[in-house]
């Protein structure tokens, strides 16, 4: 009995976190977009959508989202299909190599991409200097969605790629040989049938990348353009106590959110009806290719992986050059930046703001990921499924959004007693929240597969020696579990170092800014900031790459499965 | 060369997956409307058979006929040869209606063609009312027969059965058996059917193979591979088997003299073998083949304890100790009556029930 | 045997596995660590900057100063006030971006907290939101020491310096000029620009920054002096042009020179001290600023203290540093002198430094305006200039664009460019409209007007063909 009450005790712990932390702001959000002093009304978000300035950023903002999502199709689909049916030389190392544009940050990217493009920039350069143009071109400021739409595609189309590996990796092979022993030709095999059964992993990781695209802000910010939606809701953050307006530009993100998510839920549980009813049958065999065609796979993939580290290459010739102008490379190598990037007062107070949040937050998201799976996993009470459902959520829900929540109900409620958490006094405490209420599904998938890899005998075991159930998790549960813990602990620490919308939104004053806000603090300073924020957005980059590394060393194969969204 | 009376035929098919030996130099004919089996463990390569005519696998080596054309060089959606896969392989995206139509579509058959071709098969399998369910909703049976009908509907020379019972329960098992028979028994399909199962095959099958490690152990019709098998493998795996260890000494007339620890027994050749004389050879004596002495009877004759009686329902197995050998006997209930643990008694086997085989 | 040796083969990777676990979680953890340890070891180098912390007093101040002017505050103020009167005083600098979100975010604060906005000062900006403030009646009033003020003229070329009711006072003065790239222009056959109207010659297409006056109040100046330097009329015509050669517009004034320096782009109109920094930067060689001659003015960029500030007399002890001479030597000291780590290249408002030795080179109290500035004027109709150039010009960038290019493929036709340049507003309209942009809801609907006319005026003439014009003319 005591120990069903603790169970309880503790979901009510976490579903209270999650209500105030996850669901309150969205509702807050809501509320002050439809209701204003006079009652309700349809007026701001009307005036959203009959204001031509307005509309253009939505319909910009879809017109990068979807360019992204078609860009991240083209480029993912091939490499998925052949990673999931082909056998080639170093495939193990080429899929983990897939994977490294995820991680890196495209707003530090778009720092590269901009000097690559710049008017008088790397490739401007380079084809005058081969002579095939006469004049700069301007890649930027005559296609100024270009560099977003490629940098964004770049950067999300593994997430894309890993739910297309997945979903044609889980076709029973004998329905695909079922329909060629019918007399459908390989084309109509895929046309019949791999493609509809694929159709519920294609459309999750399909829609995941349009909700994120449409809803980011650190590269369309970087690169200047301010007709975006999510530019222009950071840019009414300041007006958040007086005009609604805002709050009817995030409600429509919202509800562009929910709506993928939604879909993508649907999809993914008539996905696994289907994933169910193919019973275990033959393993695929994974076909050979021809050297002519392995060389081929190999330049494709190959390119995509260098076009899409590129940018942060650059970011690294950005920090350590002085000077990058009429010239392919940069001229005057210096390690100044490096030293200022560790120098100045406000570059050290936010790399030990970001290194104390973003420990706060990995320790939030160990504890409460942790107790979640195993809530739902090993215990199953009643409330689990909402607390999966609610976990999973910020996969789908915008740091932008949470954060932009965050400001409007924290901000105007505590004046005098627990003004820790209010925005305007002291951010640190939200921002750690925030970190962790992003990285949370993470976590709880970490945890989850962990759990259900490991057989409940060892925990029964422990229990009939006479271990009380909190004696069982921290003596038997927890060691068996601890790679995956781990690895979940230091994706939520690398990603809380570079986690953008939110530390923009939030950090107000110098004093609180973490290292992405420092970047984009030092990014229009006159002496030489974009080379100092480099520098840091460099050393980030390292970060989350060992990171990934790390993690992946833990958990081998199975960490593709924490970026995906069934 | 090209042998047009068989339906199918395999020549020196050889296949390996890696370092294991699927199939090492397999031959065999199946004629035309035959219900032919490959019968063997798991693991003896005869999946690998069905899939190599399928087109699913490309053998290493050797040639492929159907009907007398060489088709090792067509692709699976030209050979015309339906399959019933093992687990079904139902498209979980597909109704039944349209699962069963699929290989009609791919033919390019006209709509309406479709239409009643599809409807009279469902009418076939009894399963005309529940044309838009999806494979999801159907029980195992209802699935085998959405299966069934998918292959039936193409009307097929040729069909390719893979364990097509081995989910279904005891009961479903016997109906879908009958199913087979009365399928084969109204069309004039040759049937390609693996199992596992002899019981199945030995039921069912007009001619069959016996697979071992890649190999042929023993091809032939059920009744001279279970009565004359030409190994000690395939005396085992039809049924239970007594071996009785012996030498042949002479001959007399069409029947051999074996020479055992229980005498001098008169014994048959199993098929295809030629035993000289001084041979050291093992006689199979299956176990209903053991019966109490009575006069008049008097070769192949031997004293023995009974050890056990086990009841079986309308047989009883009794385990015998006749010198240093186990033998297993089993009768009718009505025989045994006499029978007592402990007990000597005389019993004999009939000489054409005792049957040489060549020591492994 | 098999078995044997896949038991080889999988003991044989468990290890390898183990050691790249092991090297791997070395190798991030390596990386996490490099920046903190090597702060650390610096700041064990410099220990004595390692401060006492008994009884640190904080002040609060807004401002859309960049940050190594706020860094020099803070240092230089921390330093004079623990000199001077032994307080231990740290400035929290609250960032929210350009003045014309300084203001926003001020007026939120009030709103949500009627008598106390949580913020001491007020700092930078120019001198027209400091009017709006007082409108507003945030401002409270200052006092500070006679001999301080008598080092400062109440006017600079005929615009005023402080308030004479003590609310607010200029700490800098700014000139508002041409920045431009000069190898560019030589490589690109780009005429020198040296008044406002080089910059509107369609040569210079694509060839301009300029910063959104919604954004920043040192952009918003540089178009109220053109406005206020040739009439409304003529300035918006004038500004349309500009504005039309722009590659594109950038948030903080910051970028304008930025862009010059990095050659996206050739010219613009940048405050003096970005300019200054710029230069500094990149070479005297490489860039060149300029005054219009009787076409700009010397502005003071100002402080003030706001009703309610938390702590009133450490404000006023900030606002007597400032303008005092510790305070005003760093504006214009070099890096290096005084402790100083960066050069600020700004002018002060003390006339005495300008008498001495090694005085800033230029000499603003000198400098003749040419026309008369009107500070009020311009306060008035600060949010209408915003809202006018931001919808008409940035909001409606692409389809202005299209059109000038089109005025300019027909070779620039009279009746096509006064079209085009049109003011939306009458020199006349000019008050009323001012007026009427401080209700919200109204403004809501002139603005969403605007961006229709704007866009229907700059399709239309990029829609005109040839035959068209043609019957234009005749």
């Amino acid at each position: 009995m005591r120990t069903r009450s603790n169970n309880y005790i503790m979901l009510i712990i976490i579903l209270v976190f999650l209500a105030v932390f996850l669901v309150w702001p969205m509702a807050y959000v809501f509320k002050r977009s439809f209701i204003d002093n006079k009652g309700f009304t349809l007026f701001y978000f009307g005036s959203l959508l009959s204001d031509p300035l307005q509309l253009e950023a939505i319909r910009t903002s879809l017109i990068i989202a979807l360019l992204v999502t078609l860009v991240s199709l083209v480029i993912a689909s091939p490499i998925a299909w052949i990673v999931a049916r082909r056998s080639f030389p170093a495939k193990a190392l080429i899929s983990g190599l897939i994977l490294l544009p995820m991680i890196l940050p495209p707003f530090v990217g778009a720092l590269g991409m901009k000097m690559i493009f710049a008017r008088c920039g790397a490739l401007s350069t380079l084809l005058m200097n081969l002579n095939l143009i006469d004049h700069p071109v301007d890649w930027l400021g005559t296609y100024p969605l270009f560099g977003v739409i490629l940098l964004e595609a770049l950067h999300l189309y593994p997430v894309l790629y890993l739910n297309l590996v997945a979903s044609f990796a889980n076709i029973d092979p004998s329905l695909e040989e079922s329909a060629a022993n019918l007399g459908a030709t390989p084309w109509h095999v895929f046309r019949r049938i791999v493609l509809p059964l694929s159709m519920p992993g294609i459309f999750a990781g399909t829609i995941l990348v349009f909700i994120w695209s449409f809803t980011e802000l650190g590269t369309p910010l970087v690169f200047g353009l301010r007709r975006v939606l999510p530019v222009m809701i950071y840019d009414s953050v300041s007006e958040v106590g007086t005009n609604p307006a805002g709050y009817a530009q995030v409600v429509l993100l919202l509800l562009v959110a929910a709506a993928g998510f939604w879909i993508s839920k649907r999809l993914t549980r008539s996905g696994n009806n289907i994933s169910t009813l193919g019973r275990l049958s033959v393993s695929r065999e994974e076909k050979k290719m021809s050297p002519g065609t392995i060389l081929a796979v190999y330049l494709f993939i190959g390119f995509v992986i260098c076009l899409s580290i590129l940018p942060h290459i650059s970011v690294l010739m950005v920090a350590s050059s002085k000077r990058w102008f009429l010239s392919v490379l940069p001229e005057n190598f210096t390690v100044e930046f490096f030293r200022r990037a560790v120098g100045s007062e406000m570059t050290q107070t936010a790399l030990f703001n970001s290194l104390s949040l973003s420990l706060c937050a990995s320790i939030i998201d160990l504890l409460a990921g942790f107790t979640i799976a195993w809530l739902c996993v090993r215990r199953r009470i009643a409330g689990s499924a909402l607390l999966d459902t609610l976990s999973m959520l910020p996969l789908a829900v915008p740091g932008l959004i949470i954060a932009f929540g965050y400001m409007g109900c924290f901000s105007g409620l505590f004046h005098d007693h627990l003004t820790f958490l209010n925005p305007r006094v002291n951010p640190m405490v939200l921002l750690a929240v925030s970190y962790a209420i992003r990285r949370l599904p993470y976590m709880v998938r970490a945890a989850h597969s962990g759990l259900e890899q490991t057989s409940t005998v060892y925990e029964e075991a422990a229990a009939n020696l006479g271990a009380s159930p909190f004696r069982v998790v921290l003596r038997v549960t927890f060691p068996l579990i601890a790679a995956n813990l781990l690895a979940g602990g230091i994706l939520c620490f690398a990603f809380s170092m570079l986690e953008v919308s939110d530390s923009l939104i939030l950090a107000q004053s110098d004093k609180f800014y973490p290292i992405t806000k420092a970047i984009y603090a030092l990014m229009d300073s006159l002496e030489n900031g974009v080379n100092v924020a480099s520098a840091l957005g460099a050393w980030g980059m390292a970060l989350l790459a060992a990171a990934l590394l790390w993690a992946s060393c833990l958990l081998g194969k199975r960490l593709g499965q924490m970026f995906r969204i069934s | 060369m090209k042998d047009s009376s068989s339906s199918i035929e395999i020549r020196e098919v050889s296949k390996k997956f890696g370092r294991v030996t699927a199939l090492d130099k397999v031959s065999f004919s199946v004629k035309p409307g035959e219900l032919f089996f490959v019968l063997g463990p798991s693991g003896c390569g005869k999946t690998t058979i069905l899939r190599i005519l399928a087109g699913l696998e490309t053998p290493d080596s050797g040639e492929i006929f159907f009907h007398g054309k060489n088709i090792a060089s067509l692709p699976p959606y030209r050979r015309g040869a339906p399959m019933v896969f093992q687990n079904y392989a139902l498209w979980p995206h597909l109704s039944v209606y349209d699962n069963i139509a699929f290989g009609l579509v791919e033919r390019k058959v006209p709509k309406k063609e479709i239409r009643t071709r599809t409807e009279e098969t469902l009418r076939r399998v009894g399963m005309e009312n529940l044309s838009t369910r999806m494979p999801g909703q159907l029980s195992g049976g209802q699935q085998q027969r959405v299966v069934l009908a998918r292959a039936l509907v193409l009307n097929p020379d040729i069909m390719l059965l893979d364990e097509p019972l081995s989910n279904l329960d005891a009961k479903l098992r016997g109906e879908m058996r009958d199913e087979i028979e009365k399928l084969h028994r109204e069309t004039s399909i040759t049937f390609i059917y693996v199992t596992h199962d002899q019981t199945e095959a030995l039921s069912l099958a007009d001619r069959l193979v016996v697979m071992q490690n890649g190999k042929i152990s023993a091809i032939g019709t059920p009744f001279e591979l279970y009565h004359r098998p030409a190994n000690k493998f395939c005396a085992d795996f039809l049924g239970e088997a007594n071996l009785l260890p012996g030498r042949i000494s002479g001959k007399n007339g069409e029947l051999l003299i074996v020479e055992t620890s229980l005498g001098s027994w008169l014994a048959v050749n199993s098929v295809n073998s030629k035993f000289a004389e001084g041979t050291l050879v093992e006689c199979l004596i299956r176990p209903e083949n053991i019966r109490p002495y009575h006069p008049g009877r008097d070769t192949n004759k031997f004293e023995a304890v009974v050890r056990s009686i086990r009841l079986n329902g309308s047989t009883v197995t009794a385990v015998l100790q006749a010198g240093g050998i186990t033998l297993m006997a089993t009768l009718l209930n009505e025989y045994a009556v006499n029978l007592k643990i402990g007990k000597t008694t005389q019993w004999y086997v009939a000489p054409e029930n005792m049957v040489a085989i060549a020591e492994a | 045997m098999v078995t044997k040796a896949l038991d080889i083969e999988s003991s044989m990777s468990n290890i390898v596995s183990f050691y790249m676990r092991y090297y791997s979680g070395l190798l991030f953890i390596l990386i996490a660590c490099l920046p903190y340890v090597s702060i650390l070891w610096h700041s064990k180098q410099n220990i004595q900057t390692s401060e006492y912390n008994k009884d640190k007093e904080i002040i609060s101040i807004i401002s859309p100063h960049r940050r190594e002017v706020r860094s020099e505050y803070s240092r230089g103020f921390h330093e004079w006030i623990l000199k001077k009167y032994g307080r231990n005083v740290e400035i929290r600098w609250l960032d929210t971006g350009g003045t014309s979100k300084i203001l926003k975010e001020i007026e939120s604060r009030y709103a949500t907290s009627p008598d106390s906005p949580g913020v001491d000062l007020m700092f930078g900006g120019g001198i027209a939101p400091y009017y709006t403030a007082i409108e507003k009646g945030w401002l409270a009033r200052i006092d500070p020491p006679k001999e301080i003020l008598d080092t400062i003229p109440l006017l600079c070329a005929g615009a005023a310096v402080y308030d004479t009711g003590h609310r607010w006072f200029g700490v800098a003065l700014s000139g508002f000029g041409i920045l431009y790239n000069k190898p560019l222009i030589e490589r690109m056959h780009l005429p020198v620009p040296e008044t406002w109207e080089d910059l509107a010659q369609p040569v210079f297409q694509s060839w301009i920054a300029a910063s959104d006056p919604r954004a920043s109040g040192s952009a918003h100046m540089c178009y109220e002096i053109v406005f206020q330097a040739y009439g409304f009329e003529k300035g918006w015509s004038l500004l349309t042009k500009i504005c039309a050669n722009v590659r594109n517009f950038s948030e903080g004034s910051a970028m304008t020179p930025l862009e010059i320096a990095s050659g996206q782009v050739a010219a613009g109109m940048v405050v003096d001290q970005y300019a200054e920094t710029a230069i500094n930067n990149v070479g005297r060689d490489a860039l060149v600023f300029v005054l219009p001659k009787g076409l700009t003015i010397v502005g003071a960029d100002s402080i003030a203290m706001l009703r309610g500030a938390p702590s009133p007399a450490l404000a006023r002890l900030f606002v007597t540093y400032v303008l005092s001479r510790e305070g005003q030597l760093l504006l214009y000291q070099s890096a290096g002198k005084g402790g100083q780590l960066h050069s600020l290249h700004r002018l002060p408002v003390r006339k005495d430094l300008y008498e001495v030795p090694d005085a800033p080179s230029t000499r603003p109290y000198d400098f003749q305006g040419g026309f008369v500035y009107n500070d009020m004027k311009g306060m008035r109709r600060w949010k209408l200039v915003n809202d006018l150039i931001g919808i008409w010009l940035i909001d409606s960038h692409d389809d202005l664009v299209k059109a000038w290019k089109k005025v300019i493929y027909y070779g620039m036709k009279p009746e096509m460019v006064n079209k085009l340049c049109a003011p939306p507003v009458t020199t006349d309209q000019v008050d009323t409209f001012a007026e009427q942009m401080n209700d919200p809801r109204k403004a809501r609907e002139i603005i969403k007007q605007w961006a229709l006319d704007a866009k229907s005026r700059y399709r239309e003439l990029s829609g005109l063909s040839f035959a068209e014009i043609d019957v234009h003319q005749h």
